[in-house]
């Protein structure tokens, strides 16, 4: 009987208190939904935005990417850059290039006068990977005796430094009129082609050009076809067949 | 019996108090209603106009004109590999032209070179003249080099003879080239 009573007394207090402040729910309630509609509704919409505006600037400055990559296509000239490539897969050839490397000694041996006796290639391994392992540029050895005294050798190795393909001599040795010289002759093969369209092509800087210039007016590509093949050549370019044909090194 | 009669009845002034605070608690109400209501329109406003999507469609249309261009990239993306490849084996390469040029250019007329040899960095050179003033005038020079240690360096003059039979002195020495 007492508990009821208590309750009755409690309940009629809340009524009475309801009855005197009954007017401020509506507000109250007003302003309390309003907090929650800014915690719930506008905060996560103004983070949205945020991340929105971050998005945005991410596509367009992809969007910059491919249009600035589209106007250095439209620009770039096919003529020369076909030319230009296929100068340097003379000078670098993408696999051994017994063919220009016979010739690139035959062209040297006539320009300097110095007359080319025995020479051995060290082939390596004639598979399509590359036998040097660590080395990045795998090259074709060969040992070349000359008959000429030491500064028509020297000429001899000046004017192959400057012949098609790229060679390096790591061993001199003259004495009298002979002489006997180490030659690599370095290629690479290409990388696997895997274009993506977003990354950015960067144009060649002012060094590279005149690379490009110098290799062009080396030996043995002066005066050669540079006439870009097909593009279905390059699928099949693996570095043991594509150059030891000796054909047109442009696998376009 | 009550001396003085309060004529303002305290429930009065109560009741206007309330009154007044519950019309601050309206005004508030309506302006956090509104301002809710504004903040939540501009989110979404704001939201919905970023163009987001047309950013999507041009580059798409970029993507297609680019893939137009695939022969012209996949060449261009060569020659920059072939350029990047060709300067790296240039700049690694073995050179010796300018050094042995230098040699050739302070070895006097009446000295001929017999033997040069450059092998992993060392060279080994035989010199012989018949005059012992121009074999020592070589060896000065060269020592002049090697103190500059630009185009030789570490010198060892490993010998100098007289060959009777042929009237000839001969200088060996060996040296680093850089």
């Amino acid at each position: 009987m007492q508990g009821n009573e208590k309750i009755n007394l409690e309940f009629s207090n809340l009524l009475i208190l309801y009855k005197h402040y009954k007017d401020y729910l509506l507000p109250l309630g007003i302003i309390s939904a309003c907090v929650l509609a800014v915690f719930i509704v506008v905060i996560p919409q103004f983070q949205q935005y945020l991340s929105l505006q971050d998005e945005l600037r991410t596509e367009n400055a992809k969007l910059q990417l491919l249009k600035d990559n589209y106007n250095f296509l439209v620009n770039l000239s096919d003529e020369k850059s076909s030319s230009d490539f296929s100068a340097l897969s003379l000078a670098l050839p993408s696999g051994k290039d017994f063919a220009g490397i016979m010739n690139a000694i035959s062209y040297v041996s006539a320009k300097t006068g110095v007359s080319v006796g025995d020479f051995n290639f060290s082939l390596g391994d004639l598979s399509n990977k590359t036998s040097e392992g660590a080395s990045a540029y795998p090259s074709v050895k060969i040992d070349v005796s000359l008959v000429g005294n030491s500064q028509a050798i020297m000429k001899f190795i000046d004017e192959l430094y400057k012949t098609a393909p790229i060679a390096e001599a790591t061993d001199i040795k003259t004495s009298g009129d002979s002489g006997t010289i180490s030659v690599l002759f370095y290629y690479k093969p290409f990388p696997p082609q895997t274009i993506d369209v977003m990354a950015p092509i960067v144009s060649l800087s002012s060094q590279d050009l005149s690379l490009v210039k110098d290799v062009s007016a080396w030996n043995n590509i002066v005066g050669q076809s540079l006439t870009p093949v097909i593009p279905s050549a390059f699928s099949d370019s693996s570095p043991a067949t594509s150059s030891a044909s000796g054909s047109n090194p442009n696998p376009f | 019996m009550s001396n003085s009669i309060n004529l303002v009845s305290t429930n009065v002034v109560g009741l206007e108090k309330e009154l007044k605070r519950l019309k601050i608690f309206r005004i508030a109400a309506v302006i956090c209603l509104i301002f809710v209501s504004l903040l939540s329109l501009l989110a979404f406003i704001l939201n919905i106009t970023l163009p987001i999507e047309s950013v999507k469609k041009e580059q798409q249309g970029f993507i297609t004109q680019i893939s137009g261009f695939d022969k012209k990239l996949t060449q261009y993306t060569l020659l920059s590999d072939r350029v990047k490849n060709i300067s790296s084996v240039i700049s690694k390469r073995k050179d010796y032209g300018p050094q042995v040029s230098v040699l050739f250019g302070i070895t006097p007329t009446d000295v001929s070179i017999d033997t040069l040899n450059i092998e992993a960095g060392k060279l080994v050179l035989d010199v012989s003249s018949s005059s012992l003033l121009s074999v020592n005038k070589f060896i000065d020079d060269i020592v002049a080099l090697g103190t500059k240690s630009k185009v030789v360096k570490n010198i060892i003059i490993e010998g100098l003879t007289l060959n009777v039979a042929s009237g000839k002195f001969a200088l060996s020495l060996q040296a680093d080239v850089p």
